[in-house]
C-alpha cells in the first residue's frame, strides 16, 4: 500500500501557494477524523481513480475564496460567487489532486483525476463509504483566515507528523 | 523574431496564469491565442501562424494529448513546438507525451523561471 504522510500533503499545498499564488500558508492541523466539515462556503471537489480511489476536497469561506482567486490572477474585487472564483478554487483543488497523484504515482501506481466539481453554500454531508478514510490538514492562509483539504481515500495509507 | 503562442487550456485561471507567466519570461512573445480544449486549439491554428502551443492535458472534448496526436498527423505542422502545461506529471505520462511528439513538460505549480527553462530551448 502506498503511503504518503501529512507533510507530504501539507508541502504540496504549500508549494502550490508558494508558486502560484506568491504566498505562504501556515499548517494549523493535520488528522484523521470521521467528522463531516460542514460547508464554509466554498467547495472545490476533485476525485481519483485508477488502482486508488478517492476524494481531494479544497474549501475555504467565500472572502478567503475570492482573496485566493484575486491573488491567482492578480486582479481586484472579484465576485466570490463569480466565475473565475470557481474556476481558481476548481485549479486548486485540480493541482493539490495533481501532487497527490504524483505522489502516488511513484511507487508505480496509475490513477485518473476527474474534473473539478465547485459547490457553494448549502446543507450538504459528504458520506464517507465504508473502507475509506478521511484525511482533514487544516491550514491558515497568511490573513488568518483558514482553508481545509481534505482527503477521502481507500488504499493510500496517510501517516500523520508532528 | 516574435513567435506567436497558442495556450489551451479549460480553465480561464491557468490560461491567464500561463499567459503571465510566460510574458514575464522576456522571450520575444509575438501574437497570443487562446483555446479551451483541443477542438478549440485545432480551429485556432487552422486560422493562424502558431509557433508555439502550450497545452493542458485533462480537457474535455480534445484533450492534450489527442491535440499533440492531431497536430503531429499534419506534416505542416512540423515546425510548431508543444509544450504540455499539466498536473500529470508522472513519468509514464511525460514519455507518453513526448512520444505522440511534444517538445517538453512543465508541472504545475510552476513559475515563470520554470516556464522559461523549458521553453528557451526549445525556441532557440
Amino acid at each position: 500500500m502506498p503511503t504518503v504522510t501529512s507533510n507530504d500533503i501539507y508541502d504540496s499545498v504549500h508549494g502550490i501557494f508558494q508558486s502560484m499564488l506568491g504566498t505562504e500558508p501556515k499548517l494549523h492541523s493535520a488528522e484523521r477524523t470521521d467528522q463531516p466539515l460542514k460547508n464554509p462556503g466554498v467547495v472545490a471537489i476533485v476525485g481519483y481513480a485508477g488502482e486508488h480511489e478517492g476524494t481531494v476536497i479544497f474549501s475555504c469561506g467565500k472572502p478567503l475564496a475570492a482573496s485566493l482567486a484575486e491573488l491567482m490572477l492578480m486582479e481586484e474585487d472579484l465576485d466570490p460567487d463569480g466565475e473565475e472564483v470557481d474556476d481558481a478554487m476548481g485549479e486548486i483543488a485540480n493541482m493539490v489532486a495533481g501532487q497527490l497523484k504524483n505522489l502516488v504515482c511513484k511507487t508505480g501506481n496509475e490513477v485518473q483525476l476527474s474534473i473539478p466539481v465547485i459547490i457553494h453554500d448549502g446543507d450538504y454531508r459528504l458520506q464517507v463509504p465504508d473502507g475509506y478514510e478521511r484525511w482533514r490538514l487544516t491550514a491558515f492562509h497568511v490573513d488568518g483566515e483558514p482553508f481545509f483539504v481534505e482527503l477521502v481515500t481507500a488504499g493510500l495509507s496517510v501517516e500523520p507528523c508532528a | 523574431m516574435a513567435f506567436n503562442v497558442l495556450i489551451v487550456d479549460d480553465s480561464s485561471t491557468m490560461r491567464k496564469i500561463v499567459l503571465r507567466n510566460l510574458k514575464q519570461t522576456g522571450l520575444d512573445v509575438g501574437e497570443v491565442y487562446q483555446a479551451g480544449d483541443g477542438q478549440e486549439a485545432l480551429a485556432v491554428l487552422g486560422d493562424n501562424t502558431v509557433h508555439l502551443i502550450l497545452s493542458d492535458w485533462n480537457m474535455p472534448n480534445m484533450d492534450g494529448l489527442g491535440l499533440v496526436q492531431a497536430v503531429r498527423s499534419n506534416p505542416d505542422n512540423a515546425h510548431i513546438r508543444i509544450i504540455m502545461i499539466t498536473t500529470e506529471g508522472g513519468e509514464t505520462k511525460v514519455d507518453e507525451a513526448i512520444a505522440a511528439g511534444a517538445n517538453g513538460y512543465v508541472k504545475k505549480p510552476f513559475t515563470a523561471d520554470d516556464l522559461e527553462k523549458e521553453l528557451r530551448p526549445v525556441i532557440a
